[in-house]
């Protein structure tokens, strides 16, 4: 039985607007949203990801943003990877008593047969995640950059992901 | 020769908290155990100092993602302490709804996600949901029913808004309330196919002689009010609960240990409340109980699983009950005015009793809070069965061993834990 999936876009910013960078990927997707208006839902995220998985698995098409930690990598840098089809690089996932993590709830996800049809995963390189601090210059370059590409691609600009590519 | 051997967690995982495992043990002796908490303090009771007493269940509610409830419900209880309010029997009934949801929450993604991988030898729910999807399939059912009590009566599923000092901002509409009730009798069914699968688990054989604490009330499992006993005669209300516990810094942890004054270290969470409340379980959970086979007092940490999923069938099947005849009340909430006063509450968190006081002057303004959670009240006990869990399982392999330890660890579901990536032994000979 197929099925029947949710053609609006939803848009998904993980993070915590009081930990510096950290707050990267709720800034994209509410950026996002304001640039897409009613043509996508936007998703704020704050506690379990396990949650996630209930929100995004009728869905057509859905887009994580989150900051990434990578010391080989420039801060500010944006990596995407088509997470339907393929593992993220995640070298190592922490697992915690309370939460799963948002690699672990994809793969469960997938395990579950609860992945959309279409999921990308927009990761932006940061470092600083004080609490109480502002995102730092190079990742606010990357927010911007980050926004402008998930919108074109939003509309219907297949060759917008401009970004790095996992 | 003497061998000397050391488990190290070098980094906990994130979220609610950093923190690290330390285990020295020579030949089957232990000698220096340390769960170290180095999560940078949060300071909440220095931000609560300042702001209206009104602001504190929204304040506290961002202590943790997993269970705000317990951090509202403590708060509001503790200022409604203090200001001698009362509060409508509908709003009471209205909060017990409330925090169901979040043990449904908080117990189900701790059983199926995080707690059933170790008893079935998997390194994740991951992988294990290979092997079980239905199972896993129905944890995530479950929990998304605790999602929608919390989401309709708390206002939202995470760091819910529509608690407050008095009662709840807005009172949901019977019908949605009668719906989530229907829901509810459907998922209960679920619940108890939780209890009948973990209680098929094979547990390592292991006992200890615990203190229990916990709230007790003569009518009612504890949730939101009651006296604080344990297994060792205690008695108090929340009002005596500085003069009885004490919190001590050590040096390898920002998170304080709490102790009982008197004897030291003490067990707080699912077990105890069991051990202490059992007479007040519904009927169905009582039953259900006696079918696993498990005997009271529960004394085997690594079954707290199984009474974790009995928390979770009494949880829906206490919604239930108050849901089928729950008549709104009059008024949302019981209008309050500040006065000077300090008021104390002690309220059950998923993972153990959660104690509040604040001290709060004419103005309303808090002059003084105190927090003490779950995890730092066990603490301590988590230490001491690391220590005992090392020469109990001394016959298991290097990597056995290290992973019985994690289990150990994630038998109090606490706030911190270990990640299995991390965990090192390293050998040494004298």
């Amino acid at each position: 039985m197929s099925v029947q999936r949710v053609s609006k876009p939803l848009v998904i910013g993980i993070g915590n607007r009081d930990r510096g960078d950290d707050q990267v990927g709720i800034y994209v997707a509410e950026k996002v949203g304001e640039e897409m208006g009613a043509a996508v839902d936007v998703l704020i995220h704050r506690g379990d990801p396990a949650y996630l998985i209930e929100q995004w698995e009728n869905r057509e098409l859905v887009i994580v943003i989150d900051a990434m930690l990578s010391e080989d990598e420039a801060e500010g840098e944006i990596f995407c990877w088509d997470a339907a089809n393929e593992a993220l690089a995640v070298e190592t996932a922490h697992s915690s008593t309370h939460h799963l993590g948002v690699h672990e709830a994809i793969e469960l996800a997938k395990v579950l047969g609860k992945m959309p049809g279409k999921f990308y995963v927009y990761g932006i390189n940061a470092m600083a995640y004080s609490a109480g601090q502002p995102m730092s210059s190079r990742v606010c370059v990357g927010a911007e950059k980050a926004t402008a590409e998930i919108t074109r691609f939003l509309q219907g600009d297949n060759n917008a992901r401009n970004v790095i590519i996992k | 020769m003497k061998k000397t051997k050391t488990i190290k967690v070098d980094y906990l995982a994130r979220v609610e908290g950093e923190g690290a495992l330390y285990l020295k043990y020579v030949d089957d002796k232990v000698e220096e155990v340390r769960l170290k908490i180095f999560e940078p303090p949060r300071f909440f009771e220095a931000l609560l100092r300042g702001r209206d007493y009104t602001e504190a269940p929204d304040i506290t509610a961002r202590i943790c993602g997993i269970c705000p409830v317990a951090y509202q419900m403590s708060a509001v209880h503790a200022m409604e302490n203090a200001l001698q309010l009362e509060i409508d029997p509908a709003v009471r009934e209205l909060r017990r709804v409330l925090y169901c949801g979040e043990w449904i929450e908080s117990h189900l993604l701790h059983i199926y996600m995080l707690h059933a991988p170790d008893f079935l030898g998997y390194p994740d729910v991951v992988h294990m949901a290979k092997d079980f999807p239905e199972q896993v399939e129905r944890g995530l059912q479950l929990k998304k029913t605790g999602n929608k009590i919390v989401a309709l009566v708390g206002g939202r599923e995470v760091h819910p808004i529509n608690v407050r000092v008095g009662g709840f901002y807005k009172i949901p509409a019977k019908e949605e309330l009668q719906k989530l009730c229907e829901e509810l009798k459907q998922a209960r069914e679920q619940a108890i196919e939780t209890v009948r699968w973990v209680a098929t688990f094979d547990f390592p054989e292991y006992e200890r002689d615990y203190e229990f604490v916990a709230l007790s009330h003569p009518q009612e499992y504890p949730f939101n009010e009651g006296r604080i006993v344990s297994s060792r005669g205690l008695d108090i209300s929340a009002a005596e609960f500085d003069a009885t516990f004490e919190e001590e810094h050590v040096e390898y942890s920002t998170a304080l240990h709490s102790r009982l004054r008197e004897r030291g270290a003490y067990f707080v969470g699912p077990m105890a409340r069991f051990n202490l409340n059992y007479d007040q379980l519904s009927p169905l959970t009582r039953r259900i109980a006696d079918e696993t086979g498990l005997s009271l007092p529960v004394v085997n940490p690594f079954k707290s699983i199984i009474v974790r999923s009995l928390e979770v069938l009494y949880a829906f099947d206490e919604a239930i009950r108050i849901l089928q005849c729950w008549q709104p009340p009059a008024h949302p909430y019981t209008e309050t005015a500040a006065k000077a006063a300090t008021g104390y509450a002690a309220t059950e968190a998923p993972r153990g009793l959660l104690y509040h006081r604040y001290q709060i002057d004419a103005n309303g303004e808090i002059t003084a809070a105190q927090i003490v959670p779950p995890t730092s009240q066990n603490q301590k006990t988590i230490e001491d069965d690391l220590a005992a869990v090392v020469p109990a399982f001394q016959s298991l392999s290097d990597d056995a061993l290290r992973q019985r330890c994690e289990h150990s660890i994630r038998n109090y579901d606490p706030c911190i834990s270990c990640s299995t990536h991390f965990l090192k032994i390293v050998k040494d000979k004298q």
